[in-house]
Order: structure tokens, then sequence, then C-alpha cells
């Protein structure tokens, strides 16, 4: 059956044809696009509920994690409001006491124990949140706040009193201790939230994702306007992978799931062997086969890597997650077996590796097509740039930071002069490169279009513009969050652009982007979606 | 239980090799990140299931991968199973880290962190801006250091590498390898001179010659691994509280690689105090005259007045009374 929808205006992000108004859609696949004279050959039936509507290619969330899902089981305790993924709205927490007092209602009611998420110190003058503050939560159960960087857990007394925490003569790099010897509940880095993850319920490994999670994060999907969502670092173990394929298979799941392969306990061949295997099991809506590699940590935790040897306010360099040889010989093997590789790198010392890798596996290998994308890829100047563009790597930018942490970049982590050039959107486009723009959800919320904003305005939360040069039209955005961001996910022969062959793929927008200013980008009403000719309506607060 | 770290390539999976295949019969477990990064003598593996390994004599090997501290829980529960348990750092971890976790485990105790040390390509690496500052936290770290593939080296140089390494970490027992041939009775040797409490001489070190390689002076401009850290030595002429003063050390965290103390205690006792990697010990030195001073090595990047300050007044006795109020 031929379903014709028509649209106030679509953009198509085809050259070639860059706006239509009717569009012909079989087997969720799009058979013609044009206006009514293109397509009513093919049924005389038009669909006209969008009339009003806006239609753009399905916007594709380039790095993010389906685990935000798992994560509204917990208490929204961030800065800003954040839409759960029914839309209703938490509100932003301006203060410690109003965080104590949301998280006190949920303990009232709570068994077991309780996890709030979000908080993040840098907007309350970088207090800490200590056991002090959350033993007025709860003194019986046992409590616990992630930091929006997941790399911080403070917990109360009680937490630390079940994993034997509570007492004198602690002596460890990550365990914050008080004035009283105490430790005061700040757990910071992987060894030590490690040791509370179990007691919280919350799985600190949160690279995996249940059926549950998995649908809420579809939800948050479309809401968004999103219809390929990425989930950039997941064990993929056999399980998880029965998981995935069985919920993604439900009828109603609205989106197309890439997950990628992070794995630790494989490297070199067999890392490259496993995502093999996964690449086989992919289908429509679950595609797996791809590698995520982590070079080095994260600039707001001074744990990315940098040239410059230290970071602004003379916190020592960070640290490698990777070795050298480990990188190198993924890339030779990718290679060898036509594998995509992803890498993670904040700091430009992280990606002056990983390019020096890319071009050392090149050499040594006869295979030269490849997909290979550097992600976040925050601080590279022209030189990086420029080689990215000789070995034909792509990047995707981590733009969101330059709204949520702008400010303290330009204060703490690499000043004032460096972070007017960090996620250069505006200098990779002019070097011809291919980028793509992302939110790294849960870390900041998943909206295309806020990430879209945050790239043609790159203005802080403080208000100030932070390297204007670097600003990107919104054209430029808007393609960025669609064909751009397909590309690196190696999906822009299936999706991306409206044009026939491609999947029916549309977010569905009740203003026109491209009729207002920039700013206005970040304000657009989302209706929902059409995934693969199925139309999603999001859902509205109650 | 004993770590072992250093940068990839320098021999520790040779070590640990070497270990399993001289176990003296007693039953060792073997926790690894990574099996793609160790290769345990095949002719060892008797079976495998999952991510165990289980090696002749009653010995396991096992990859941690992303939870080092489910695994320490793990064997934790199996105490009885075995008499000693290796863990291997991968080559850019810094072993640090891990060997504050352990302790925090119920029943588990560090005996000794082994650094393995490539020395053919040790200045090499102390050169590179990309790793130079993971291997000098590596070396830091370590009771225990293999200078390994000394082979490789000229014999008359060997001095240059080990006053080196003496600088770099100057309380640990450097031993001298071509293949990491290191005994577990060496190894256990060592807790047992740490157990004697002594005092290593970390007096004399000066920014100026913590790394400097020979024949070519300092590395580099605009990487030079000196600045990562520095030190300063001051006189302590007054009494101190040294449980005290330990525990300021400690506070300092990351901040302070090393400090020694040799000054009065409360009573007008002489004592020192030695203090790396967030331990101290305090030696009793009797009557014997000698001057009181203190010598500190700290991150470059900090501010060693403020640090001082701390230290020092946190310790003075006679503040001992408003702690306690």
């Amino acid at each position: 059956m031929i379903q014709i929808f028509q649209a106030n205006k679509i953009y198509t992000m085809n050259a070639a044809q860059p706006t239509a108004t009717h569009i012909a859609v079989s087997d969720g696949n799009i058979v013609a696009i044009g206006d009514i004279e293109d397509v009513k050959h093919l049924s005389n039936h038009v669909d006209t509920s969008f009339v009003d509507m806006v239609f753009l290619p399905g916007f594709v969330e380039a790095h993010s994690h389906a685990t935000e899902g798992t994560f509204w089981r917990h208490t929204y305790c961030g800065f800003f409001d954040r839409a759960d993924p029914d839309g209703r709205i938490w509100a932003g927490l301006k203060s410690v006491g109003e965080i104590v007092l949301r998280l006190k209602k949920i303990a009232a009611v709570a068994s077991g124990s309780l996890t709030g998420w979000g908080i993040d110190p840098i907007y309350f003058q970088n207090t800490s949140f200590t056991r002090h503050d959350l033993d007025e939560v709860s003194r019986e159960i046992p409590v616990g706040l992630v930091h929006a960087s997941c790399h911080i857990v403070s917990v109360n007394s009680k937490a630390l009193e079940l994993i034997g925490l509570l007492r004198n003569g602690i002596i460890h790099p990550g365990i914050v201790l008080g004035d009283d010897g105490l430790p005061n509940g700040e757990l910071r880095g992987p060894e030590a939230i490690a040791l509370i993850g179990p007691s919280l319920g919350f799985d600190y490994d949160l690279l995996g994702c249940d059926a549950d999670g998995l649908r809420k994060f579809a939800r948050l999907c479309v809401r968004k306007g999103v219809t390929t969502a990425s989930d950039f670092a997941n064990p993929l173990s056999d399980n998880l992978v029965q998981t995935m394929l069985k919920t993604t298979a439900e009828p109603d799941y609205p989106i197309r799931l890439v997950s990628l392969l992070r794995s630790r306990e494989l490297s070199g061949e067999a890392l490259i062997q496993r995502a093999k295997v996964l690449k086989k099991l992919s289908t429509e809506r679950l595609r797996l086969g791809s590698v995520k590699l982590v070079a080095d940590g994260s600039i707001q935790g001074f744990t990315a890597r940098l040239r410059s040897g230290r970071y602004f306010n003379g916190a020592p360099n960070g640290l490698w997650y990777v070795s050298k040889e480990d990188l190198l010989n993924a890339y030779v093997y990718a290679l060898k077996y036509d594998i995509q590789i992803h890498a993670h790198t904040n700091g430009d010392q992280a990606t002056e590796l990983v390019i020096a890798c890319i071009k050392e596996a090149l050499q040594l290998s006869c295979h030269d097509n490849h997909r290979f994308v550097i992600q976040h890829c925050q601080l590279v100047d022209d030189d990086l740039l420029i080689k990215m563009k000789q070995l034909n790597v792509s990047g995707n930018f981590f733009i969101n930071h330059v709204y949520y942490w702008g400010d303290q970049h330009a204060a703490y982590t690499v000043g004032p002069d460096r972070a007017a050039q960090m996620n250069p959107c505006a200098s990779a486009l002019r070097h011809g490169l291919q980028i793509a723009i992302h939110s790294d959800a849960p870390i900041t919320p998943l909206d295309p279009l806020f990430t879209a904003w945050c790239a043609t305005c790159r203005e802080t939360v403080s208000g100030k513009i932070l390297g204007p040069n670097e600003c990107i039209k919104v054209s430029e955005a808007l393609y960025a969050i669609t064909m751009g961001a397909a590309y690196t996910l190696g999906l822009d022969h299936e999706v991306g652009s409206l044009e026939v062959g491609k999947r029916a793929d549309f977010a569905v927008l009740e203003q026109d982007p491209f009729m207002r200013q920039a700013s206005f980008l970040r304000e657009v009403s989302v209706w929902g979606t059409v995934q693969s000719g199925r139309v999603f309506q999001a859902q509205r607060p109650t | 239980m004993v770590l072992i770290g250093g940068f990839l390539g320098s021999g520790k999976t040779t070590l640990l090799n070497h270990l399993l295949r001289n176990t003296d019969k007693s039953r060792v477990a073997v926790l690894v990140n990574d099996f793609g990064e160790i290769s345990i003598d095949v002719s060892l593996i008797e079976s495998v299931e999952g991510n165990i390994f289980h090696i002749a004599g009653g010995c396991m090997c096992c990859s941690y991968g992303n939870d080092l501290v489910a695994a320490l829980r793990y064997i934790s529960t199996k105490r009885d199973l075995f008499d000693r348990v290796l863990i291997e750092t991968s080559g850019v971890s810094l072993p640090y880290a891990i060997a504050c976790t352990i302790p925090l485990i119920a029943g588990l105790e560090l005996k000794t962190t082994v650094v393995v040390v490539d020395s053919y390509s040790f200045w090499s690496q102390l050169d590179d801006p990309l790793i130079s500052d993971t291997v000098i936290r590596q070396i830091a770290s370590a009771n225990l250091i293999v200078l390994n593939k000394v082979d490789r080296i000229l014999v008359s140089e060997q001095e240059a590498y080990l006053s080196q390494l003496k600088r770099m970490c100057p309380e640990a027992k450097v031993y001298t390898t071509i293949r990491s041939e290191i005994s577990w009775q060496e190894i256990c040797e060592l807790s047992n001179q740490s157990n004697r409490q002594q005092l290593p001489n970390i007096s004399g070190i000066s920014p100026r010659n913590l790394v400097v390689k020979p024949g070519l002076g300092q590395a580099k401009d605009g990487h030079n691994p000196a600045t990562y850290f520095d030190s300063l030595s001051l006189e302590m002429p007054e009494k101190y509280d040294f449980e005290a003063l330990g525990k300021a050390l400690i506070r300092c965290g990351s901040d302070l690689l090393r400090a020694k103390v040799i000054a009065m205690n409360k009573e007008g006792n002489l004592k020192a105090i030695s203090y790396s990697s967030y331990n101290y010990e305090i030696l009793d030195l009797g009557k014997n005259p000698i001057q009181a001073y203190g010598v500190f090595i700290f991150r470059a990047s900090v501010n060693p007045d403020s640090l001082l300050k701390n230290i020092i007044s946190s310790s003075l006795s006679r503040t001992e009374s408003s702690v306690l109020g």
C-alpha cells in the first residue's frame, strides 16, 4: 500500500531537490517526493493531517547512550528543567536545599535505596555534596546522588556504613575525607564508585540497557524528532543482544538503534572479530557491528589528555585509557575486516594519537576504504583538522559542552582562548570535513534541535558567546543532525535525507526552523516523528 | 597480594609467567585487566571456564575487565583457596589507584607493588610527551622496581639508570633482570624489609636532578618531565605531633608524593617520619644529635607555601588541644 503525506513544507537535505510538499511511502521507503503532480499517479488518497507541519529528515542522534532510559527510574536532581520519557517536566533544582527536599519526598515512600542523578556542583560554586547533606534525606536507607558527569557519586552515612567505609584510616585518592577524618560521602572515579554501586541498586556499569529502558529511551527520541539514535558504549553480551533484538522488534518500537561494541575484555583481532559476529545479527531496527574505543577521559573531569601537558588551573595531564599499541592493532584489523571504529577523544593529545594510529594502520594495510570517526573531538586545531581531512576521518563534536560547561572551560580547564576554539564546527567545515554534533545523553539532554542551536549560537549558560567565529549556519547545523550524523554512523545511504529509495523517516515540526533566526532553533516544537512510514506522536505531559 | 605494574612492553607478562612457573608449590590467583593484553603461557593452562583460566598446581587466572572491585570481592571470598594473589595492571594504568582500593575490600592486604621498567626504551619513554608522565607516575608508586632487559644496555650505563630510578622513587628496591627473573623470595623478602621500617634516604632531592638523562641533559623544552614535580627542604625546629603530621601528609592527597621529616616529638625525643603513597612510618631515633629538617616532594602545580603551612600548622604539638576540642 502506498501512503502519501502532505506537509506545509518538506526540507529534504538532498541538494538536488532541497524542498517538497508531498512524499509517497511504500513499505517504509520513499517511492516519490515532490509536489502533488509528482506523486498523484501513485494513489488517490493524500494524508492531509500534517498540512500545517514542516518535515525534516528524521533526526539522527550521533552520540547518545540508550541507558538514559534506565536513568529515569531514579530521581532527576539536575540544575536545568528536563523532560522525562513521558514528557513530564522535572523542574531544575537551584540549591542543595531543593535537592534534599525532592529526595526526601521520594525517600518517604522508597524502600531499599534511593538514587538521584544529574546534579552538577559547578552550578553551586563547586561546593561538595556530602553525606551530611544526604543524611537530611534519610538515615535509614542508603541514598546516592550521581553527578552529571557520572564520574562522582555523593552518598549518605548509611550507604558508607553498609560497605564498611564509615571509619577512620581510609586512604584512597577517590574517597574524599572530611575534617573529622571520616569519608565525607564524595566518591570519585570508577574504583571508588564501584564500591558503592551494588548497595544503591544503581548499576554503575551504565552500559547495558534492559527492555523497559530501551522503550523509555525511544519515547525520549520521539519527543525530540529522532528516528535513528546511537547507543555509544555497550558490552553487547549475548544476553543483552537478545534483549535488544526482541525489544526493538516490537511492532511499535519507534527508532532505529545503532549500538556500538565497547569491550574491556577484548582487544586487537579478537575485538574486531566479535564486531564482525555482531554485524551479522543486525536488523532493520538494531544495527550492530561498529566498535568504540576510548582513548582518554573528560575535560571537565581533568582526565582528558592535553598536548599542553597540564590544565589551565594547573592540574596535571589526564589519563590514557588505551595504549598506542592496542589502538593501532584495532585499526589494522578493522581495515582488514571492514569494521568501523569510533574513537572517543576529548583532549587534543588523544586526538593526535588516534590520528597517528589511523595513519600508520592505513600505511600497513592494503585496504583504505574506511569510515573512522573521532568522537567528542573537542579540542582540535587546524593542524589536527587538516590531518583528519587527509586521512578521510570525520569528527563528531560534543557541541552541547559549549552551553553547559563553556564558562568553566574558559575559567578552569583550558582557558578562554582555547575554550573559544572548542568543538570548532566552522573550522571543520572550512577544511571540508564531514561533521556531526551530539548530546552524549544522558550527560546532556537528548535534543538535536538544541544541539543545533548550540552549534549556531555557541552561547554559554552565563549568556556569553564562546568563540563566535566557530558558529555555523542554521542550514549547516540542521545538516549535521541529519545527513552529517547519518554519515558518521555509516547510514547515509539509508537515512539522513529524503529522497527516493531511502527510509521514510521524518521529524515532524510545528514551526519552520529555516524561517527564523538561529536563536529560535531551540524553541521549535516537535509534534513527533514518522519512522519507516509509521506515525508516532510525541507524548504530551498530562 | 602483589600488584604488578609497568608500561606496555616492559615485561609484566614475562614476570607473571615466570612467577607462575616457579610457584614454590603455593597456589596463586592471577587477576589481569584484559586477556587481549596478556598471554599466559599456554603450557601452564589446564582448562578455561568463562573468564577464568585454571592453571597447573591449583592456580587460576581471571580477567577483571572493567570491574576490578567485583574481582577483588570474589578473591576475598576464596581466600582459603589461594596462598598468593597477583594483580597485573594494564600498561597505561596507574598502580596507585588500585593499590589504594585493595585494602578497602575486607580481608585483603597489599604486600608489594612491583613496577617493571624496560631499560631499552626507558629514556625514550621519559622523552615522549605522550607517555612520560604516565611512566613517571607508575614508577613513583613502586616498592620494588624491576629494571628489565638490561642485556640491551651497556653495563657502564647501568649506574645512570639506577640512580635515575632512585631519584624517581627513592624508597623502592631495584633489581636488574634480563627477562623479569624475579623470585617469590625476592618479592616477599622485600615486604619483610619494609616491616623492619628501614628509612630510605630521600634528602638531597631537588627538582634539578629529578629527571636528568645521562649525557643529554634535560628533556626538550615544553615537555620537560622535571617540571611535574618539585621539592623543598626546610628546618623544623619546633616540637611536632607525629601522628597528626602523618595524617596531615595523607590529607595532601596526590599533591604530595614523598616526605621525610626528622624532628622532636611532643616529649622532646627525636623521631623520623617517612611518607609515601598514603602511608607513613615513624621511627624512633633516640637521643642522637641530628639536625631537624623536612624534605617534601610535591606536584609542581601546587602552591608549596599553603601546602606546607597546612602540614606544619596541623602538626605543631601545641595545637593538639584545639584539634581535640
